[in-house]
């Protein structure tokens, strides 16, 4: 046997493999959501999603959510494609723009169109890229230089501008002087080319970019306020960096006062409620009052619906506290932990009776209406009725829209099974293979929850068995066991088998194999991982009957497990289990002993472990006593502190004895062993022998004696000689070994050596 | 000059020597913060009512960054120098220890020379004071791996500047300053506070604890460099969710005294889900908050003037103004405060 000194993984996982040494699962890692945001809010939103990270990810534009690439499209009359143009715009280099050759639709309008006047202007703006980025300087040493070039180009943009015929060019770049007027930081030049090009109405992403740089130089106030909530609706680009700028110190109210027409005032709304990381519903409700087809409605409700998610859902589902609260859970909490689920169901109520009540004109917003209150009511335990308020919305051409209705529709109906029928229904069937709708991995997740809290362990596990098959780690599914038993090196799971062997019962570990023998789900798709697993499944139902020592059932299960299995690479049986659990001596714990020639597999251990009870039990064998003792060396072997430690368990660490697993007594404390010893003392023929049985029942004493004398730190081990001498003088076995065996007393307990030769009196 | 008044001076001076009390006691204050532009109302009153007359103001502070070096963050947004009235503004520098871990020797010149620079532009052009500052200071929390590069940088900056070079100093390296040496500088802050981490003593109070404090100031010791002041006046709330450190809020915060529930003279549990700068904290928080009340100001003044020989003309200065931190205090109070060192 090897030195098991460190922490050990023992059957290897086919699944994710974490890389980089022990890691636990938080925020956004364990975060439960059904509800995309992407689905119905464009991407330019995505740093403002609800995250337990600062800010949700940058994701890159869509063209389509680019005004400045929809405003060139329609310079070329709409005939580009609108990816070209974005492509055109942000991407190709100045030498690619008047390319004869040019695949990009964008580009051969201009040249079919000849219009040079568009082409030099998109080439000179390139060339004022890199003047157009704070160039950092934060020690203030001045930057002559790049002044200088910044004021030869701007005086280029302005000349440009007033040579220019065409209206939208001819303002574009007196955007681009704006622009590196104020990376030069001359707020005079910024207002002096503001103040003759752009202080009219807006017409377009252009004028309100010029409007940003301008602000830029203006002190706090709510006029500034308001003006930049306006920029935030229309230049998803600068989103970013108006939400710095926005100075939310400044009395929602004032700012208010500042904004003139109901869309403006509803985009204020929105500049307060982005960040907010608490209930929203007031600021919704403002918004809806004044302006409900404000078009940033859709994502301050998303926002809104993925807070209630991770604050009732994720410790549902994962059992983990909210991605955005961190720990809370321990013993006098638990309440207090329900108090908040409790509250915060009550508040997704509210926000649906709100969304009952409210009209949108929107089609895109009447599905999120309906959909989230359905979605609501589940989240508030009103399963029925959510199942009736999605049966009453119809199905969506958007076919994203109606994944999400699908999904929502088959967890309710999971949530309100008493029976697997579900399983059965072929759509069902096809929407849990579906890897393309949102948030698959926690959908799968979610629904296996369901069938798992409403006694369809089998179908749950199947849906397990599919999760972490490919994803990073990142992205991965983790959740935590009700039983709170933590089988593995932390208390959560990535793999269904280590699950199942942490929360099933017996009973449900043999429903499982049955119906997978039967192949009662007639769906190859739910079985195909837990299926090639069946002997892992049969030693898993053997192991939890071992660790209830029911000797026969755990034989019985072993023995359908092949030879191939438990000499299988992948797993870690034979690595595990290559040492003689019948033998041991006073200190050999999971190192070889001197005896060790031979191995066996769990079948060949547990069979042989019952045939030497057998021989024991039976009066007339003059060798019972040896055989007794054979049987105890193999339920010490067994335990935490011996060889074949894998009978009992699937993992095994130098800092936790304790699981929560139901023999964690007989794993920590050598019960059995210590009973068996003992029974060989009683059957056993002379001094030696006896004194022998002694002093093994004392090293399982010991083992027990540690788990149940803690250190305690306020406690004077000095007096005894220190914490080790004072667990040996509490030793009752080596006490009645000094009392009634001094001769042998000295012998066994100083000198490791002589093991064999007491062993050999048998 | 006859016999008679020399015999006088001579025991004029060695009388006042021996009193241990200064003649001069300079009075000042820290201003930390980097967001606001400008002193309230209160804090102005706070300065002229009791004869503030040194300002220490935090420029910078600075960091290490692994492509840029050395760099400034946080600079301050204060400018409105004109409030001030004639009141010495000392520019501060708080440097991280990391910047000396990190940084090679031959970046210290660079590193001199752009912190003094930008100390003079920023006392031009943000503050508009046009004069050299007598006195610049500097803040590090310097350990013996980092005295080298650090102490090098302070003679550095000396020999390029006309101002004095002061910096703060822990009562670590005050109390064993053989070991941890004595900055090359014309002076120092003896940081009277912050003797132990907030988040590992439960039951003491981490800015000021008297044990504690007298743990480096029962012997006498004599320092080689003259001595100035720094006295805690501020607070703050330290939060946990069971035993998990969720974060510290600053201030005083009473709004949300109204949703503890006082556990000893410490801890509270928060009883209500409450927003408080943009930080959720959520009911069943513990929230450990420390201060420092007057009359622990008093006994920490009484035990350094047990312990230590004041100088002529020193300098004392509380940590930091802010008008919430005075709330409790009146002017009549701080002065005694202030008294209390030459009474």
């Amino acid at each position: 046997m090897k030195n098991w000194i460190i922490c050990i993984v023992v059957l290897v996982s086919n699944s994710i493999v974490f890389a980089c040494g022990p890691w636990y699962p938080y925020g956004e890692e364990v975060r439960f959501s059904l509800f995309t945001p992407s689905i119905f809010v464009d991407n330019g939103y995505s740093p403002f999603n609800y995250s337990a990270d600062n800010y949700g990810p940058e994701v890159e534009l869509r063209p389509e959510d680019d005004p400045n690439t929809v405003l060139w499209n329609v310079y070329c009359k709409k005939e580009p494609n609108l990816t070209d143009v974005f492509r055109a715009v942000y991407k190709l280099e100045a030498n690619e723009l008047n390319d004869a050759n040019s695949s990009n639709t964008f580009v051969q309008y201009l040249m079919k169109n000849n219009d040079k006047a568009a082409i030099s202007y998109l080439k000179f703006a390139k060339s004022c890229s890199p003047y157009s980025q704070v160039t950092y300087d934060p020690w203030e040493r001045g930057g002559d230089h790049l002044i200088k070039q910044r004021n030869k180009k701007i005086k280029a943009a302005l000349k440009k501008c007033s040579l220019e015929s065409n209206e939208m060019l001819k303002k574009r770049y007196a955007f681009l002087a704006i622009r590196l007027a104020y990376y030069s930081d001359n707020e005079a030049k910024v207002n002096s080319i503001y103040t003759k090009y752009f202080d009219t109405e807006k017409v377009d992403i252009i004028d309100y970019w010029a409007s940003y740089f301008k602000l830029c130089f203006e002190p706090n106030s709510a006029s500034r306020n308001a003006e930049l909530a306006q920029i935030f609706e229309k230049c998803p680009d600068k989103r970013f960096a108006v939400s710095q700028l926005f100075d939310r110190g400044i009395k929602i109210d004032e700012t208010l006062n500042k904004a003139k027409t109901n869309r403006e005032k509803g985009n204020v709304i929105i500049m307060y409620a982005l960040r907010n990381p608490n209930r929203s519903l007031s600021y919704i409700q403002h918004l809806g009052s004044i302006d409900p087809e404000n078009p940033q409605m859709s994502f301050l409700l998303l926002r809104e619906i993925n807070k209630i998610e991770d604050w009732v859902l994720t410790p549902k589902y994962n059992l983990f506290p909210p991605a955005m609260y961190g720990e809370y859970y321990s013993e006098d909490q638990t309440e207090q932990y329900h108090e908040r689920v409790s509250t915060d169901k009550q508040y997704a109520t509210e926000l649906s009776n709100w969304l009952k009540n409210v009209r949108f004109e929107n089609d895109k917003m009447r599905y999120l209406q309906v959909i989230s209150i359905a979605y609501l009511a589940q989240i508030a335990d009103n399963t029925k009725g959510a199942l009736s308020k999605l049966s009453n919305i119809p199905i969506s051409e958007n076919i994203t829209f109606a994944y999400l209705k699908d999904q929502l529709e088959l967890l309710c109906t999971v949530d309100a099974s008493n029976d697997q029928a579900w399983i059965y229904n072929d759509n069902n069937k096809a929407l849990l293979q579906n890897s393309a709708v949102a948030n698959y991995s926690n959908f799968l997740f979610a629904v296996g929850r369901e069938a798992e809290y409403n006694k369809q362990s089998s179908v749950a596990a199947c849906l397990y068995s599919h999760l972490n098959k490919n994803q990073e780690y990142w992205e991965s599914e983790s959740w935590k066991a009700p039983n709170e038993v933590s089988n593995l090196y932390g208390d959560f799971f990535t793999e269904y088998f280590f699950y199942l062997d942490a929360q099933y019962s017996i009973e449900e570990v043999k429903e499982l194999i049955k119906n997978i023998e039967n192949n009662e789900f007639k769906s190859p798709w739910l079985t195909e991982f837990v299926a090639p697993d069946i002997e892992r499944l049969y030693d898993l139902l053997g192991t939890k009957h071992l660790r209830e020592n029911d000797l026969e059932k755990a034989i019985s299960a072993f023995s359908k497990v092949s030879d191939a299995t438990w000499n299988k690479d992948e797993y870690s049986y034979k690595i595990m289990l290559n040492a003689n659990p019948f033998s041991t001596d006073f200190y050999t714990e999971h190192a070889k002993s001197i005896y060790d020639t031979i191995a066996y597999n769990k079948f060949e251990i547990a069979s042989k472990l019952q045939a030497y009870i057998k021989k024991g039990n039976n009066l007339r064998n003059p060798d019972r006593a040896k055989d007794y003792f054979i049987v105890a060396n193999c339920y010490l072997n067994m335990s935490y502190y011996g060889n074949s430690w894998m009978m009992r368990r699937y993992w095994w660490s130098t800092n936790s004895v304790k699981s929560g697993l139901i023999d964690d007594e007989e794993f920590a404390r050598c019960v059995l062993a210590k009973k068996y010893y003992k029974k060989a003392f009683d059957a056993s023929t002379n001094d030696m022998q006896k004194a022998l049985c002694l002093r093994m029942m004392g090293r399982c004493e010991k083992y027990a004696l540690f788990d149940e004398l803690e250190y305690d730190w306020d406690f004077d081990y000095d007096k005894y000689g220190g914490y080790l001498e004072y667990v040996f003088s509490k030793n009752k076995s080596y006490r009645t070994l000094e009392e009634n065996y001094p001769e042998e007393y000295s012998e066994l307990i100083s000198n490791c050596e002589t093991y064999s030769e007491y062993y050999r009196s048998f | 000059m006859c016999f008679c008044v020399r015999l006088f001076i001579v025991i004029l001076l060695f009388g006042s020597c021996s009193q241990q009390e200064p003649i001069i006691v300079e009075r000042g204050m820290y201003y930390w913060e980097s967001a606001s532009n400008a002193f309230s109302k209160n804090e102005l009153e706070i300065l002229d009512k009791t004869k503030v007359s040194k300002l220490y103001l935090k420029l910078f502070e600075v960091t290490y960054d692994s492509k840029m070096g050395a760099i400034p963050i946080a600079k301050t947004n204060f400018s409105e120098t004109a409030q001030l009235k004639g009141i010495e503004i000392v520019p501060c520098v708080y440097i991280q220890n990391s910047v000396f871990t990190k940084m090679d020797k031959y970046e210290l010149e660079d590193f001199v020379e752009n912190a003094l620079f930008l100390i003079t532009t920023m006392m031009k052009e943000e503050l508009g004071v046009n004069n050299k500052p007598k006195e610049i200071q500097i803040d590090c929390d310097w350990t013996s791996s980092t005295k080298e590069n650090y102490f090098q940088f302070l003679k550095s900056l000396g020999e390029k500047t006309n101002s004095k070079i002061s910096c703060t100093l822990r009562l670590y390296p005050y109390k064993y300053h053989e070991k941890m040496g004595v900055p090359p500088v014309d002076k120092v802050m003896l940081m009277c506070y912050n003797l132990l981490s907030p988040k590992n003593n439960d039951s003491k109070n981490s800015i000021f604890d008297l044990k504690e404090f007298e743990k480096y100031t029962d012997t006498k010791i004599n320092y080689p460099l003259p001595m100035d002041y720094a006295l805690p006046k501020y607070s703050w709330n330290i939060c946990y969710e069971n035993k998990t450190f969720k974060g510290v809020i600053h201030g005083p915060q009473p709004e949300l005294q109204p949703f503890l529930k006082k556990v000893n003279s410490l801890w509270s549990i928060l009883q209500k889900d409450t927003l408080i700068n943009d930080i959720y904290l959520r009911r069943g928080y513990r929230i450990k908050h420390e201060s420092v009340s007057n009359e622990t100001l008093e006994k920490l003044i009484d035990q350094l003037k047990i312990h230590t020989k004041f100088k002529d003309t020193m300098t004392v200065t509380f940590f930091q103004l802010d008008e919430e931190e005075f709330n409790n205090t009146t002017h009549e109070e701080l002065d005694n405060l202030y008294r209390r060192f030459s009474k």
